[in-house]
């Protein structure tokens, strides 16, 4: 079972969802299910001085981009590098191992994150 | 018609998912297979096994009587001659040797291929691929509001080379009196296709009737296996087609340079044929003919009212609301809930229903939808089912309240 208790804050969350002007972005999507993600990432030195996105798409995607919005802030982009699928479960507080459809909805924002950040 | 009888024959309904009776509302993707089509298939493997059309043995003889029989029995099920139906793996494969076999050597540049807005993905690509290489041009017939096909676009079909057309909507679930259309496709010399993926599990078919030159279905949304659909053609028009797959079998005759094509429907089955597929859709045809096509249509209509009645204040239904023209099935958006979290949510109730473009992304973006959620019903769901999708549905909206 997905517990959708955290998911459903976090999607809904305004915190981080805005454009940085002058950032470095990228954008990701997932045709065929129409989910589209895109970050901005402010570097200061090695790390990440401000980070936003902006989604649409279904709640478990929405909330995976909250929350790794929330969590590069500080980080390098090698730490961006090593985030695991199981600790992006971890801060979602949910377990998608059985719903490997689903699963994918959540690695949108990871994998358009770490394009982001390999451009600095 | 007694739905719990027909539901012994359905081991699978009987498993429970998530804790939960499971609710399997996704027919439309796929049917569940009976106790007679999985033992029919175990009957071929275990006992006659051999390949078809070449031994001279017992066990061959007996493989080729077999698949033999299931043509036999495809071919009454739609009112066809035996040599009009070609077994192939789907109606995406039919519709591929069509747009090679007919499409290529029969359209030039210049030339109107018509198709819909209301296509699955395996009506539009090949004909895309067609148009492009021949230069011809893709004309769609767009849908109205109530979810039919314009009335002022059907001329699009007079005059087309080639008319390939949906018989019922996987998505909005619309059923296109396609016995009308055949005149209009056909006044100029055109040809007419009918896809009948979506309808043949549920209606009686009657290609003569229909007047159509080609239809298209697969087996496995009717209670048969996978990788075994039907070709049906008019016999004059597949003699006068080039074969599409070369090799064993569609060959009378093989010279150094050159060979003679085998008769019809041998002509387009080249390669050993999946016999016990075919065996299975043979039982499946069995199966489905002993409860009557009839019988099955006014079950599921009745199923269909009672989704609408119970649905239709919590979501928006897509498609026609009346429901003698539509088939079985309900797609549907919650609002402020993306399809697949409705889906999700559904699945953890034990409720099975099919969510995202269904393969028809131009019909969804004509409905200015990212995609929709679908719950397809078949002869073994019970009106306590449809309960329990409306029940999730509102679990659903509480959810995201």
């Amino acid at each position: 079972m997905i517990d959708y208790s955290r998911i459903l804050g976090l999607s809904r969350s305004p915190s981080n969802r805005r454009k940085i002007e002058g950032a470095i972005s990228e954008e990701g999507a997932n045709p065929v299910c129409g989910d589209k993600v895109t970050f901005y990432l402010k570097f200061e030195g090695e790390k990440v001085a401000d980070a936003s996105y902006e989604a649409e798409g279904c709640a478990i995607s929405l909330a995976s981009a909250a929350v790794l919005a929330e969590h590069a802030k500080g980080k390098t982009k090698e730490e961006l590098e090593k985030i695991t699928n199981k600790e992006l479960q971890k801060m979602l507080e949910v377990d998608l191992s059985k719903n490997p459809a689903r699963l994918k909805c959540a690695l949108l924002p990871l994998v358009t994150l770490r394009k982001a950040a390999r451009k600095q | 018609m007694n739905v719990e009888e027909i539901r012994k024959d359905f081991p699978v309904l009987e498993r429970e998912v998530n804790g939960r009776r499971l609710a399997y509302l996704d027919n439309g993707a796929t049917s569940q297979k009976p106790l007679q089509v999985i033992g029919a298939i175990r009957d071929y493997y275990l006992m006659h096994n051999a390949n078809v059309h070449r031994g001279i043995h017992k066990l061959s003889e007996e493989a080729t009587v077999m698949y033999e029989e299931a043509r036999k029995k495809v071919a009454n099920f739609i009112n066809a001659e035996e040599e009009e139906v070609v077994f192939v793996r789907n109606a995406t494969e039919a519709l591929n040797l069509l747009m090679y076999s007919y499409g290529m050597n029969n359209v030039g540049e210049g030339d109107r291929v018509t198709i819909s807005i209301m296509e699955h993905h395996s009506n539009i690509v090949p004909w895309q691929y067609l148009a492009k290489r021949k230069k011809a041009a893709l004309d769609y017939i767009d849908i109205n509001g109530a979810g039919y096909l314009k009335e002022e676009d059907l001329s699009k079909m007079s005059g087309a080379k080639i008319t390939s057309l949906v018989h019922a909507s996987n998505v909005l679930g619309t059923i296109n009196p396609v016995e009308d259309y055949a005149k209009i496709a056909q006044e100029n010399g055109g040809i007419f296709i009918v896809d009948g993926s979506q309808s043949i599990p549920h209606m009686e078919v009657d290609v003569k009737k229909m007047g159509c030159d080609f239809f298209v279905f697969t087996g496995h949304k009717m209670l048969g296996p996978t990788g075994m659909g039907v070709l049906y053609g008019k016999k004059e028009l597949l003699e006068k087609m080039e074969p599409f797959l070369l090799g064993g079998d569609m060959i009378l005759e093989v010279k150094r340079q050159e060979s003679r094509w085998n008769e019809l429907p041998h002509k387009f089955e080249a390669g050993t044929p999946n016999i016990a597929g075919a065996v299975g859709m043979g039982a499946a045809v069995d199966y489905l003919q002993k409860v009557g096509m009839e019988n099955i249509r006014e079950h599921e209509l009745g199923l269909l009212c009672r989704a609408i009645e119970l649905l239709k204040d919590d979501v928006k239904i897509l498609g026609p609301l009346e429901p003698e023209k539509r088939t079985g099935l309900v797609s549907f958006s919650v609002e402020g809930v993306h399809p697949h979290d409705t889906a999700t949510i559904l699945d953890e109730y034990g409720i099975a229903i099919r969510s995202g473009h269904h393969c028809a992304q131009p019909l969804h973006e004509r409905l200015g939808l990212e995609s929709s959620s679908r719950a397809s019903f078949y002869l073994y769901n019970t009106e306590e089912e449809v309960e329990r999708l409306a029940d999730g549905v509102r679990k659903v909206k509480e959810a995201f309240a």
